[in-house]
């Protein structure tokens, strides 16, 4: 295909129909500045070629007007051997027309579509055009071409090459061989997944129920031989020989334990028996022994009674004769306690009257104070005796002297001096001046001078003195007040009253104190004491004055010695009675005890008539009841030595024992075997509902089978990874000679731009690296100019590939080669041109003079006139 | 006065047929009940009113009460006939196992189980000596009891049975050893044995009566049971075998080189006609195929295999080969070439490795065809 010539009108920036005319199909320029609409004119181009006029793409807005209309594109191209007419209109005029120039064939609409799309064959390898169409910074961005271009290089590869070399159909091959595999195993890792991984779980799940099932049935099988073992133990354990045996064992040693506990029951009766025997025995003992010893008792009580009435007797005798001295004693102890008490009372009295005497006086001497206390207490009211007053009238009165003196220092003071014969002619305030007298002005004075006249002395104003006067009279006004309280005329008056006062009031603590020594609990305490002694003596005290105290004395001394001689006499006869009295009492109540006994005995002892038939009974009663007790020792030692002692009454008890556990343990073992034996016929009859055996048989099928289903998998997926092995390799050893065209064009090209050196291409076609010498560099390690450069030459040889098959497209370059210094772009230049020779190549650039030295046809936009039309 | 009975063996009740489909395994454990019906018949064609069943009357101890049951009621239908059971090593008489159950359950009068090894008079003049197995396996031959077994003068001794008879070819699947001459030691006028499938004649009076419904494809002619008839005490019994089977069982097996050798099989199964809804096939497939056969084989086998009732494909030892003509059917060069080192390996690798090889020429040609990708193991 090769376009010649594109033509727009109300198509996006293009105001005015444009066109590009005189395009030669071989290399073709379309120079000028920038925005002048090369791109636009070349979207212009692409949309007409591969969008149908019909189209209602959100993108088709671009392409609007910019003053409105329907934007319309005709292209001139050539292909097939003929020219071609394309015009198609977008957006709100849709419209397609294809007409032959060559032979005016035309074709309309969705007609005119079709045609295209067969002509330019662009349903089968549309992805030449974007390989070799190459908008502005797409090469750099796209240095690997896309996979629909790939396609279209591959398949121009295999027309090239499929007779020789095969491919198409292997990599169909190899791409479904991948996709089952990866439905089986990972890409990554090769672990197992859909199908493959069910089944491996689908195996293992099986394995699994299978082990459980044949376990369960091991389980059934080991239960079957427990249930047979215990059935054979159960049948002997209930064996009626045995059982009876058991039960027959039992009952014997019961017996035997039965005979035995009667013997000792004989044997503990006899021992009884023989406790009773020794009882009477004794009891028969005693009652001979109690006669005996009654009788002869009997006889010392009488024997005792007869000697203590003689002793008593005696006491009696001696007790009247202690009597009699004691009832002397105690007539002269009373004379003589009445002789004492005389002359006590002489003592008395004559003390009472002395102590009248005393307190007489006392009571004198302590009215005669009180008195005087009375006088001065009235002498001293009235005084001054305020120590704080009296203080605060001394202080003011130095203050006022002081006052004084200061107002008197500050006033204005006249001496008088009287020339001889003048005296007492000066008055002041109507009173005579004394001849050198010093007048001080305190306050206005007038010195009246006989004769002369009058002279006014005035203090001096100042405010110092006027507060000095307003004190100094506050003071006077105080004190004033304070002596006029206190009744005298100043303050020294007031002084000596309050001495005095203090004087007085020393004496009257004086005649308290004396008051107080006299009569501690107070006069009236004193009298009162008086009139009691008074009252005590009586009106007539005057006979005590006689009294010979001291006879007196002696005679109370002699008399008390006396009342204590006798004293102690009475305490002697006294203390002798009741010795006698005592003894006495004693005799009489050992007597007492001695009859009661007696007539204890007497009851007790038969009469003394029957007594010695009664003993004669007694003793016979002992003999009957020693043979008694013979008898008995005799039955008690036979039951003894039949009876079973303790340890062999153990035995038979441990016997009966044993017995009767074996007889038990056989009921348990049995009973536990009946359970053992239902527990294992209820897992039996779990294990037959199961149907075990069946399940084993049917999972060991299915265990077969999921395991048959697993290695056919396994060998699926080992035969898919063989095949996309050897697939894999054959696609290497034959990727060189498929590389082989592309390397073949690009060879030349490559020769023009980079001398010696060589390219290689890897997968996708794309550049692996350039090798300049022996040094290899990645593609992306290059300059983006020398990147920029091999992109555009790998398109040259894609281009000169296809066109070779005949389907050739126009290699567009908008703007390209910007990376290229001036001798790299003259050698693209020569590689353009030589390109150019087998098809169209057209480039867009802004720079025209880096492209000057491009040999082609130069075509430039130009109105486009026969729009309208 | 000839004394008549049925001698059968190994009816194996209630045993399962896991390999086969659910359906096809219940008819074939219906059809073992039914040989019960058939032996009857038989029985009453021949004036026979005793059968002995020498072992493995049960396939279990293990089946459920419904197999006890069915049996014994099948058994009770017949009361004009007694039926004697033997113990066998599948069901064995042990305290508290199967035959306790059976007790339990309830016996018709006329169905004795011979779980004593003890004389046990079944006609006035016709003692059974029987040896009833009371485990699975047993070291010591159990009729050796019978050579000291009393019965009455004149008294026909019929010993029963069920073990390996040594020095008898092939043993059956009981590890119970039973002395070939025991007939004579013991003085019995026959010895009716069971545990071997097949019917079999050990010696004069000495014989296997095999399994009265084939359970298996061993071709040792199941099927049968035996109408043995003994005039009198030292006489010869005479015996006359009678089918009793419904399903056949059978194995064929065939050597495939190309798809041509599988005709004769085809041809065979499709003589069976009526017969093959009673038909249990087992088809094993030997040889080796190109892989473009092996895909027709594998549909020609499975038309074949929907025929019988029921059947068992072997292919585990037919190996599937890619050859030049395989490679020849690939059009892509680079396939060809592929091809070519499939063969290769087929050709000198390992079984394994070959089987491989083959089976990613299988895919090959199959993705090259457009056929689906999967493609069944062989």
């Amino acid at each position: 295909m090769k376009v010649r010539a594109i033509r727009v009108a109300e198509f996006a920036r293009f105001s005015e129909p444009v066109a590009l005319e005189g395009l030669t199909g071989g290399l073709d320029l379309v120079l000028g500045p920038n925005e002048a609409g090369k791109s636009t004119l070349f979207k212009a181009l692409h949309l007409a070629l591969f969008e149908k006029h019909s189209s209602r793409k959100a993108e088709l807005s671009s392409i609007q007007p910019y003053g409105g209309g329907a934007p319309l594109v005709e292209v001139e191209f050539k292909a097939a051997n003929e020219t071609w007419r394309l015009k198609k209109r977008f957006l709100s005029e849709r419209s397609a027309e294809l007409v032959s120039l060559t032979t005016g064939n035309l074709a309309r609409g969705s007609e005119a579509e079709d045609a295209l799309e067969q002509l330019l064959d662009l349903k089968a390898s549309a992805g030449r055009f974007p390989m070799l169409w190459l908008a502005q910074g797409e090469l750099l961005d796209k240095a690997e071409i896309k996979p629909e271009s790939e396609a279209v290089v591959r398949s121009a590869i295999d027309r090239e090459v499929a007779a020789v070399a095969g491919g198409g159909t292997a990599r169909r091959v190899r791409q479904r061989v991948k996709a089952a595999l990866d439905e089986l195993v990972t890409a990554q890792r090769g672990q197992r997944r859909g199908r493959f991984l069910e089944a491996t779980r689908a195996a293992e799940r099986v394995a699994n129920d299978l082990g459980l099932a044949r376990a369960a049935f091991s389980e059934a099988e080991t239960l079957l031989t427990r249930l047979a073992a215990l059935g054979a133990v159960l049948d002997k354990n209930t064996q009626p020989g045995e059982v009876e045996a058991l039960r027959q064992n039992l009952s014997e040693a019961e017996i035997r334990l039965k005979e035995a506990q009667n013997e000792i029951a004989t044997r503990d009766a006899a021992r009884v028996a023989l406790a009773d025997a020794r009882t009477t025995q004794h009891a028969a003992s005693l009652a001979e022994r109690a006669l005996d010893e009654g009788l002869a008792e009997m006889e010392r009580l009488e024997i005792a009674a007869r000697q203590e009435a003689i002793e008593k007797s005696a006491l009696h005798e001696r007790l009247s004769a202690v009597d009699a001295e004691l009832g002397e004693a105690t007539e002269a102890l009373a004379a003589s306690r009445r002789g004492l008490e005389v002359a006590e009372d002489v003592m008395k009295r004559a003390a009472a009257v002395a102590r009248l005497k005393d307190l007489s006086a006392r009571v004198i001497r302590a009215r005669a104070a009180t008195e005087r206390i009375s006088a001065l207490q009235d002498a001293l009211h009235g005084s001054p005796l305020d120590e704080a007053v009296v203080r605060d009238a001394r202080k003011l009165a130095s203050r006022i002297a002081e006052g004084a003196a200061r107002l008197e220092a500050a006033s204005t003071a006249v001496t008088v001096k009287y020339a001889p014969k003048s005296e007492q002619r000066i008055v002041v305030d109507g009173r005579v001046v004394a001849d050198g007298e010093r007048v001080v002005a305190t306050v206005p004075l007038v010195l009246e001078v006989a004769g002369l006249g009058r002279i006014e002395i005035v203090p001096g104003a100042s405010k110092d003195r006027d507060q000095l006067e307003s004190a100094l009279a506050a003071d006077r006004r105080t004190l004033g007040r304070i002596v006029t309280a206190l009744g005298v005329e100043d303050v020294q008056t007031l002084e000596a009253r309050h001495e005095s006062a203090r004087s007085i009031a020393s004496e009257i603590e004086a005649a308290r104190a004396e008051v107080s020594g006299i009569a501690p609990e107070g006069v009236e305490s004193l009298e009162i004491q008086l009139q009691a002694v008074a009252d005590h003596i009586g009106p007539d005290p005057g006979s005590n004055d006689a009294v010979d105290v001291e006879a007196v004395t002696r005679e109370i001394d002699q008399h008390r010695e006396r009342l204590q001689a006798l004293e102690a006499a009475c305490r002697a006869a006294a203390s002798s009675r009741e010795t006698l009295r005592q003894q006495i009492a004693v005799l009489t109540t050992r007597s007492e005890e001695r009859e009661r006994r007696r007539h204890d005995l007497g009851a007790s002892l038969p009469v003394p008539e029957l007594r010695s038939q009664r003993r004669m009974e007694t003793v016979m009663a002992a003999e009957a009841a020693n043979r008694a007790l013979d008898e008995t020792l005799r039955l008690h030692a036979i039951a003894a030595s039949r009876a079973v002692d303790q340890d062999g009454m153990a035995q038979l008890e441990q016997s009966v024992a044993e017995a009767r556990e074996a007889s038990r343990r056989n009921d348990q073992a049995i009973a536990a075997l009946n359970a053992e034996r239902a527990r294992i016929e209820g897992a039996l009859e779990a294990a037959r509902r199961e149907d075990i055996g069946s399940r084993v048989a049917l999972l060991e099928v299915e265990a077969d089978r999921a395991q048959a289903r697993l290695d056919d998998i396994a060998e699926e997926v080992q035969a898919l990874q063989l095949l996309d092995q050897e697939l894999a390799a054959e696609e290497d050893r034959l990727r060189e000679s498929y590389l082989a065209p592309v390397i073949g064009r690009l060879g030349p090209f490559i020769e023009m731009v980079f001398p010696d050196a060589a390219l290689t291409l890897g997968r996708g076609y794309a550049v692996d690296s350039l090798s300049r010498g022996a040094r290899a560099e990645e593609l992306k390690r290059l300059s983006d100019g020398t990147r920029e450069q091999i992109a555009v030459l790998v398109r040259l040889a894609f281009g000169r590939l296809l066109a070779d098959q005949g389907a050739g497209v126009p290699l567009v370059l908008d703007d390209a080669l910007v990376y290229s210094d001036d001798q790299r772009i003259a050698a693209m230049h020569r590689a353009l041109e030589a390109a150019a020779q087998a098809h169209q190549v057209i480039v867009l650039s802004c720079r025209e003079q880096s492209f000057a030295g491009l040999d082609g046809n130069r075509v430039a936009l130009v109105p486009w006139r026969q729009a309208r039309s | 006065m000839t004394f008549t009975f049925i001698h059968t063996a190994d009816w194996q009740i209630g045993k399962a047929f896991a390999q086969f489909d659910a359906d096809v395994g219940a008819q074939l454990r219906a059809a073992r009940l039914e040989a019960i019906d058939r032996i009857a018949g038989v029985a009453g064609a021949n004036g026979a009113q005793h059968v002995i069943v020498a072992g493995d009357v049960f396939d279990s101890e293990l089946i459920e009460d419904p197999w006890l049951r069915q049996p014994l009621a099948r058994m009770a239908a017949y009361s004009d006939l007694a039926w004697h059971l033997l113990p066998g090593n599948h069901d064995p008489a042990r305290g508290g196992g199967i035959w306790e159950r059976l007790v339990r359950l309830g016996l018709p009068p006329n169905v004795t189980p011979l779980t004593m090894a003890s004389p046990y008079r079944i006609t006035p003049n016709v003692v059974l000596l029987p040896s009833p197995l009371a485990a699975k396996e047993m070291r010591s031959d159990p009729t050796g009891w019978m050579d000291h077994a009393e019965s009455g003068a004149g008294d026909l001794r019929i010993g029963v049975a069920h073990g390996s008879v040594r020095g008898f070819g092939s043993l059956g699947e009981a590890a119970v050893p039973i002395d070939a001459g025991r007939r004579r030691s013991a003085g019995l006028d026959y010895l009716a044995l069971g545990d071997w499938h097949g019917t079999k004649k050990i010696a004069a009076g000495v014989w296997y009566a095999g399994t009265p419904e084939a359970d298996s494809f061993a071709n040792n002619d199941p099927g049968h049971v035996l109408v043995v008839s003994i005039a009198g005490q030292g006489s010869e019994p005479a015996v006359t075998r009678v089918a009793t089977g419904c399903f056949r069982w059978f194995e064929r097996r065939a050597v495939i080189s190309r798809i041509a050798d599988f005709a004769p099989l085809e041809s065979e199964i499709a003589m069976l006609g009526a017969n093959r809804r009673h038909s249990i096939l087992k088809l094993v497939l030997e040889g080796a195929i190109g892989a473009a056969d092996a895909a027709a084989i594998d549909a020609r086998v499975a038309q074949l295999a929907a025929l019988p009732l029921a059947t068992l494909v072997d292919q585990r030892r037919l190996r599937v080969l890619a050859d030049a003509a395989d490679r020849d059917r690939l059009a892509d060069p680079l396939l060809a070439a592929v091809a070519d080192r499939l063969i290769a390996r087929g050709q000198h690798g390992d079984a394994a490795e070959a089987r491989v090889a083959a089976r990613s020429m299988r895919l090959l040609l199959s993705l090259d065809a457009g056929l689906a990708l999967r493609v069944g193991a062989s």
